[in-house]
C-alpha cells in the first residue's frame, strides 16, 4: 500500500499539469470587441456602426449586471463609436467610464475629450 | 505492473506533459522586471508579408491576449484613428514617431511594436497551409530600454490524406475558396498573438491585473539570474 502513494501523486501532477496547458479562465469577457475593433479599421459603415454600438452597449451593460469588469478600450472604444453616430453625451460618459476604470487612461482621454470639445 | 514501476512511468509523464507546453529556455526579464509595465500602446503593426489584410486583422486580434496577461491595453482602434487623423496614414509613419510625442499622448508605461511578418494562405498541389507569423518588441516608454522581444507562428493545414488524389485536390480548392483565408489568417492571428504573449518561458510577464499577480512577481524576482 504504502508503494501506491507516490504514483498516485504523480499521477495527480500529470494531471494538474495537463490542466494548466489547457484553455485558461479568462479575466474579460469580450464579446463582440475584436470584431469592432477590426470594422472600424475598415472603415466602418453606418450600418455596422448601428449594429456595433447596440450590441458592445448590451454587453456592457450584462457585464456590469454580472459584476465583472469591462476590458481594457471597451468604454473608450464604444465611446468613439457614439462619437462617430453624432452622440456625444454617450461618448462623454464612456470617456470617463475608462477614465474611472483604468485610471491608466486618463491622459489618453483627457486629450480625446479635449478634440472632441473643439 | 508493481507499484514502483507506476511511480516511475507517472513520473515520466510529468516530464514529458511538463516538456510539451514549454519551452527550454528562459527569456531574460531583469530589464523588464526593473521597468515593470502597467499599460501598453500598441501601434498598427508593420506588415511584411504581400497581403493587405495584415496589420488590421494582427490589430483586431492583439488586446485580447494582451490584457488577458493582465495589462491595460489603449483602445486600439481608437488610437490607430487618431494618429491617422492626425497625419501619419500608415503603420510605416506611426512606428517614427518620438517615444516622448507618445509619452505626452497616451502616457503609456510601454509600446508594442509588432511587425507581421508572414500572413495568409499558400497554395500547393495537394493541399494549402495558412500561415500567421508575427514579431513583437516591448519598449519602456520613459528610458527607450527594450525589455522583451519574441515571435510566434501559427499555421494550419488543409488538405491530404485518404480521399485520393482528386478529392484531395477538391479540397485545397475549397478549403482556399471557402475560407477565403481571410478568417482563417485572422484566427490564426490571434492564436499567434496568445502563444506570443502567454509563453511560460519566453512571452510576457503577468502584468499588473492579472489574478495572482503579486504571486507572479515574486517568483519571477526569485528566478536566477542568468
Amino acid at each position: 500500500m504504502k508503494r501506491a502513494v507516490p504514483s498516485r501523486k504523480a499521477l495527480l501532477a500529470v494531471l494538474l499539469l495537463a490542466g494548466a496547458c489547457a484553455s485558461p479562465k479568462t479575466i474579460y469577457p469580450w464579446g463582440s470587441y475584436e470584431q469592432s475593433v477590426y470594422n472600424v479599421c475598415h472603415g466602418v459603415t453606418a450600418a455596422d456602426l448601428t449594429q456595433d454600438v447596440q450590441l458592445l452597449s448590451n454587453e456592457v451593460d450584462r457585464t456590469r449586471v454580472e459584476g465583472r469588469k469591462v476590458a481594457p478600450g471597451v468604454h473608450a472604444h464604444l465611446g468613439y463609436l457614439y462619437f462617430m453616430a453624432g452622440n456625444s453625451g454617450a461618448a462623454l460618459a464612456h470617456f470617463n467610464a475608462e477614465k474611472e476604470l483604468y485610471p491608466e487612461s486618463a491622459t489618453f482621454i483627457d486629450g480625446l475629450v479635449r478634440r472632441m470639445k473643439s | 505492473m508493481s507499484a514502483r514501476a507506476l511511480a516511475v512511468v507517472a513520473t515520466l509523464l510529468v516530464l514529458v506533459v511538463a516538456a510539451g507546453c514549454t519551452t527550454p529556455r528562459d527569456f531574460d526579464y531583469t530589464l523588464y522586471l526593473q521597468h515593470m509595465p502597467r499599460s501598453i500602446l500598441v501601434l498598427p503593426p508593420l506588415d511584411d508579408s504581400p497581403d493587405v489584410e495584415g496589420t488590421y486583422g494582427c490589430l483586431a486580434k492583439v488586446t485580447r491576449p494582451l490584457a488577458e496577461r493582465g495589462y491595460y491595453v489603449f483602445p486600439v482602434a481608437v488610437v490607430d484613428a487618431m494618429l491617422r487623423e492626425n497625419g501619419l496614414p500608415t503603420p510605416g509613419e506611426m512606428h517614427q514617431v518620438s517615444l516622448k510625442k507618445l509619452d505626452e499622448i497616451f502616457a503609456a508605461d510601454a509600446v508594442l511594436y509588432l511587425t507581421v511578418r508572414r500572413w495568409g494562405t499558400s497554395y500547393q498541389v495537394l493541399n494549402s497551409a495558412t500561415t500567421v507569423t508575427i514579431d513583437g518588441s516591448l519598449v519602456d516608454v520613459k528610458s527607450g530600454i527594450e525589455l522583451w522581444r519574441g515571435s510566434a507562428t501559427a499555421q494550419e493545414n488543409s488538405g491530404g490524406g485518404g480521399q485520393g488524389l482528386a478529392g484531395a485536390l477538391v479540397g485545397a480548392l475549397v478549403h482556399q475558396v471557402v475560407t477565403s483565408s481571410a478568417e482563417t489568417s485572422r484566427n490564426l492571428a490571434g492564436t499567434a498573438n496568445f502563444m506570443l504573449y502567454h509563453d511560460a518561458h519566453a512571452g510576457l510577464l503577468e502584468g499588473a491585473y492579472w489574478p495572482e499577480y503579486e504571486a507572479a512577481q515574486k517568483q519571477r524576482r526569485q528566478a536566477p539570474v542568468k
